[in-house]
């Protein structure tokens, strides 16, 4: 709005003081309106969310924008330090050096996500993130997401991060560590994939249990160098656990079992070539799902293992199975002789096809003992899941919720899911 | 107090239209239900009765104006609708912020001070896609940015590759310890390395130091000691440079697969992509050097093998320059094909190495997905 005073006018709310011709001047205000710099007056926390999303490296080169941007990077809570901008390991590491030593330290850090695909030449570049997160009572206080992939770089200060008192997600992706219990009490979501583990001499293996408020587990592709018998999971919070491809000694070895301690577990999924052999003192009451994706040996073996894990996940109500689960099934149908079907609430069975074909056919010895124990719930029809009155929602819908396993890809995998329906009555 | 209380002691609470004041003065009506949507109005009218008529009409944030309000509005309208599929939302967002960046800035400011966290969460991310991979002058020019530091150098805003990331003519004494810290780093790989040499001395031309990459990339500005040193073995570093990025680059591709339901293809390959022409352009960068460097050189190597270095260097750039979109292609489409293979009778190790590589999605604990395959995660 322009007021006129005297010769001059003026803008009103303290806009922009424009002093000139009266007939020129909306012209010229807005010009000046359109070339306002909107971006630096976001507030810095707005700011700081935008730039959350955007490589570290990226951040500190705004630095050169204007007089605004200069130290904006010092005090960002969120660190993307990723080494695919740079050409060099060498310089990374400095650059990480730098970033760490120049930043605003009596800021808030909270999440910190490392990625480096190069072959580190020193190796402790990890080291000294945790050490800087460890040694600054502001970071270590604040920190709540810590993601670190670096390729096949030995970190040796991980017991370090039970100081963090906020530290809610962990991921570890292709470290090398000594296999010391985690003990983060505050950390509710784990994640280690494609990590080697050295052990001790101990028969039981049992990194979890000081984490007591862990919901989420997801173990996949790791290998534990030791001569362990039992791993155990004892995680008495834990709603969600994942594990795939599990090694010790780089190899699959039929003689570990895998003791599990979670009552109140409500999502299961395993994928792997074999079977272990599952344990676990209490019933599964809170199951909701159950995932398997193994491809089944044609012996009896595996096949008796996994029976044993559907009995100890029996009381699921969604329940995914691969196709060769049923193939070798149906080949050693005495196998089922004598035993009860294992699922006593089925609500929902899928069977993943890792090829399309035409058809599987599921022999009537197979279907009772799968199907047999849940009352009411009876083979009504076989359902593609992409046709057109598939009322189990979005195909995309179903791809997110299993978007959360990430070895079960239903965007590479060509799907013909088989839905049999729970009717009713 | 129940709704229904509330509706028989006050009916007008229940009416469908709320009042709402904007920054330059103006108010308007809007049907209630959608107005609800955004917490800070939800705040007003259930916490202090306002709104319910013109005169008790809720005064607005200075920071939402008319037109801000009517877009964030128009969001409302569409996301309170329950029945919506996510592929719709994500389809209706993905329209929703195509408008110009003065809009988008002036939109977050205004969702925020709403308080209406999906939409700042969209246009934050919206803003950073347009920030992300432009050189300072781009941003500059996008954003009406003033250009008011004292000193500002071309260096640091050319090619990524240059690195240092604060290497510019200001006198920092920050800058000046990072250069020191660099030197020094060189100094003692060069001392490694020239120790690892006098063991291996057989070793191949090809295996060049890091150090002398280094010294290499950054010779334009640095240290003179660095560049007379290491001449003689530039051109092999440069192969065993193109060599070492072509495999980077293909991890990284593949490790850009983290985001499985795919929802992020588009964006990965967008970084692909950025990742493809950063290093291109130091392919480029480095053939051109070659050129410059050809009239110089006094190196001891044998004129022979210089050539033959010479053209594979060569045939190495071209071939990364031509063929890179064929590439691309072939490490996306791969990057699929893998995952179907998760299963097949050959044996644990190949289906270990090719099982995914992919991240699971931990953002799902936050709202904040991180880039690419990036990454997403932050809590805020």
């Amino acid at each position: 709005m322009v007021t006129k005073r005297g010769n001059k006018n003026y803008l009103r709310k303290g806009r922009n003081y424009v002093v000139g011709e009266g007939s020129n001047l909306r012209g010229k205000e807005k010009e000046k309106r359109d070339k306002e710099d909107r971006l630096s007056n976001l507030p810095d926390e707005l700011i700081h969310r935008i730039l959350s999303t955007i490589d570290a490296k990226s951040c500190v080169q705004m630095s050169v924008l204007s007089k605004r941007w200069r130290n904006l990077w010092t005090t960002l809570p969120v660190l993307n330090l990723q080494d695919t901008s740079f050409s060099d390991p060498v310089l990374f590491e400095s650059f990480v050096d730098h970033v760490l030593s120049h930043r605003d330290s009596s800021t808030n850090l909270h999440v910190v996500n490392f990625e480096s695909y190069d072959d580190l030449q020193e190796g402790d570049v990890v080291d000294s993130i945790i050490d800087y997160i460890t040694d600054t009572p502001t970071v270590t206080a604040s920190i709540r997401l810590l993601s670190i992939l670096a390729d096949q770089c030995v970190v040796g200060s991980l017991p370090d991060l039970s100081l963090c008192q906020s530290l809610t997600t962990l991921n570890l992706s292709r470290i090398c560590a000594e296999a010391t219990p985690f003990e983060i009490v505050s950390l509710k979501s784990l994640y280690l994939i494609d990590c080697n583990f050295e052990c001790g001499d101990e028969e039981v293996l049992d990194l979890f249990e000081d984490c007591v408020n862990l919901r989420r587990l997801s173990l996949h592709n790791c290998n534990y160098y030791g001569g362990f018998q039992t791993f155990r999971i004892h995680a008495p919070q834990l709603t969600y656990l994942s594990i795939s491809w599990m090694r010790i000694d780089e190899m699959f070895n039929s003689n570990c079992d895998i003791e599990l301690f979670t009552p109140k577990l409500q999502h299961f999924s395993y994928s792997d070539s074999d079977v272990y052999e599952f344990s676990s003192d209490e019933d599964l009451l809170s199951l909701e799902e159950f995932n398997v994706d193994v491809l089944l040996d044609e012996d009896t073996d595996s096949l008796v293992q996994l029976i044993e894990l559907f009995e100890i996940m029996g009381s699921a109500k969604f329940v995914t199975l691969s196709t060769s689960i049923i193939e070798v099934m149906s080949m050693f149908p005495d196998e089922l002789d004598g035993r009860s079907s294992p699922f006593t609430r089925l609500h929902d069975f899928k069977l993943n096809k890792d090829t399309p074909s035409s058809s599987t056919v599921v022999p009537p010895k197979v279907m009772a003992y799968l199907f047999g124990g849940s009352p009411g719930f009876w083979f009504n029809r076989w359902k593609d899941k992409n046709s057109r009155d598939n009322s189990e929602g979005d195909p995309e819908e179903f791809q997110e919720a299993l978007s959360l396993q990430p070895f079960f890809n239903p965007r590479g995998v060509r799907n013909l899911t088989l839905i049999v329906d729970l009717h009713a009555g | 107090m129940s709704e229904i209380d509330m509706a028989i002691i006050k009916p007008e609470m229940m009416k469908p239209y709320i009042w709402l004041e904007t920054s330059d003065g103006s108010i308007q009506q809007v049907e209630q239900e959608i107005a609800m949507y955004c917490p800070l109005i939800c705040q007003e009218i259930i916490q202090k009765g306002m709104g319910s008529s013109k005169n008790c009409a809720i005064c607005l944030p200075q920071r939402v104006s008319p037109a801000m309000l009517s877009l964030i509005l128009d969001y409302c309208r569409f996301h309170q609708v329950p029945g919506r599929s996510n592929k719709e939302r994500k389809s209706y967002d993905e329209k929703f912020i195509r408008i110009d960046t003065k809009r988008l800035c002036e939109l977050t400011s205004a969702a925020d001070s709403l308080q209406l966290k999906p939409l700042v969460d969209l246009t934050s991310r919206a803003l950073a896609r347009i920030i992300e991979g432009k050189s300072p002058e781009e941003i500059r020019e996008i954003f009406h940015l003033p250009d008011d530091l004292t000193e500002v150098s071309g260096a640091c805003e050319n090619s990524e590759e240059k690195l240092e990331p604060l290497k510019n003519a200001t006198d920092d004494p920050r800058i000046r310890l990072l250069n020191r810290l660099y030197a020094k780093k060189r100094r003692e790989l060069k001392e490694r390395e020239r120790l690892k040499n006098v063991e291996a001395e057989e070793e191949h031309a090809d295996e060049r130091s890091v150090d002398d990459l280094l010294s290499f990339i950054n010779g334009n500005g640095e240290d003179p000691k660095g560049i007379k040193t290491s001449k003689n073995k530039k051109k092999n570093r440069r192969k065993k440079e193109q060599h070492q990025k072509s495999t980077s680059l293909k991890e990284a591709s593949e490790v850009n697969k983290k985001e499985i339901n795919g929802q992020n293809i588009r964006h990965q390959s967008a970084e692909v992509d950025r990742i493809a022409e950063t290093s291109n352009s130091h392919a480029e960068d480095l053939f051109a050097q070659k050129e410059f460097d050809d009239g110089d050189i006094d190196d001891g190597i044998d004129p022979a093998l210089k050539e033959k270095i010479d053209r594979e260097v060569a045939d190495f750039a071209r071939r990364l320059n031509s063929d890179w979109p064929e590439r691309m292609q072939e490490f996306l489409s791969s990057g699929q094909e893998k995952k179907t293979m998760l299963f097949t009778p050959n044996g644990n190790s190949f289906l270990r190495r090719n099982a995914c590589m992919c991240y699971p999605s931990v953002l799902n604990d936050f709202t904040y997905p991180l880039y690419a395959c990036k990454l997403n995660f932050h809590p805020f």
